[in-house]
């Protein structure tokens, strides 16, 4: 398996509970990939409730970063999966609760977590994917979002 | 054994209190035991205060003001629901859980002048052993109204 680290900007969501920021999508047919690392910092000054949870429908992201070579820690290859980074959506994932791990952010531009997942990481089956919302009918503000996966 | 991941969000207390729960994983199974790794506990209130918070066993599972029952979307897998059954318990706790201290770990959480978002995260290197019919919980080490806050557990079932 080869490594990978993938980033973009998330846009704000709704006010809405489990409304999603950002989630890295596995679209293959029959592959799992898995999620070692999530980083999120935030890029505006009012608090954030944050949850971290499965989704099992894409919905329809309007923002994708695409992983590709170059995002290879060998430089070797494109994720087999074809895994996808969405941090804009104009239809929302579908989540598959109960919420893995949550927490509360400070208002304060760089307040964020690093999330690092011991053994082999979170396994993301193919068709799923794991997103980064808000638990509670609040706003999700922008954010810088890493998520470094095996694939 | 599989690796969990589950989290809640607890309301703010009824009443100062010391060993008053604020959110504890529970093993309710008869005879297997979980393995605790990791938890962590963010203050949500708007104008938080400081919070003297502590890590203990606890006997009894008390009764809590809501729970989070952990499925196969918890499962690092997402393969199966834990065996033996983990639940999130989240406080206010309308009978308190039974404390057997001493606490294993204790902190000082601060609340910051621009509000929520103060907190603090225990990593359990080797894991502690939690027996079947005992729990680990987040407690009040000293008598103060905890805030309403988000916790996260990881636990090998």
């Amino acid at each position: 398996m080869a490594r990978y680290a993938v980033a973009g900007r998330s846009a704000a969501t709704a006010a809405t509970a489990d409304n999603f920021g950002a989630a890295l999508w596995n679209p293959h047919a029959s592959r799992s990939l898995y999620v070692v690392e999530i980083h999120w910092f935030k890029t505006v000054a009012t608090r954030d409730d944050v949850e971290i949870a499965r989704i099992t429908a894409r919905g329809t992201a309007t923002v994708t970063v695409t992983p590709d070579v170059d995002n290879d820690y060998a430089r070797i290859v494109a994720p087999v999966t074809g895994a996808l980074l969405d941090t804009t959506y104009s239809a929302q994932p579908t989540i598959a609760g109960p919420a893995m791990y949550r927490n509360v952010l400070p208002a304060a531009i760089g307040a964020g977590f690093i999330y690092a997942f011991g053994g082999p990481g979170i396994e993301i089956p193919f068709g799923t994917g794991l997103g980064i919302g808000t638990p509670v009918a609040t706003i999700l503000q922008p954010a810088d979002v890493t998520f470094i996966f095996d694939d | 054994m599989a690796r969990y991941g589950v989290g809640g969000h607890n309301a703010i207390a009824g009443a100062a209190s010391t060993n008053r729960c604020l959110a504890a994983i529970w093993n309710p199974h008869a005879s297997r035991a979980l393995i605790l790794l990791h938890a962590e506990w963010w203050q949500a209130d708007a104008s938080p205060g400081t919070s003297n918070l502590g890590l203990v066993r606890i006997s009894t599972q008390g009764t809590p003001g809501s729970t989070v029952t952990p499925d196969a979307d918890n499962d690092y897998r997402r393969k199966v629901a834990p065996a033996t059954g983990a639940l999130l318990n989240l406080g206010d706790f309308s009978v308190q859980p039974t404390v057997q201290g001493p606490y294993m770990k204790r902190a000082h959480v601060s609340g910051p002048a621009s509000g929520a978002g103060s907190g603090i995260a225990w990593v359990l290197s080797r894991g502690l052993f939690v027996p079947a019919g005992t729990g680990i919980a987040i407690v009040t080490t000293t008598s103060f109204t905890f805030d309403a806050g988000d916790s996260s557990w990881t636990f090998d079932d």
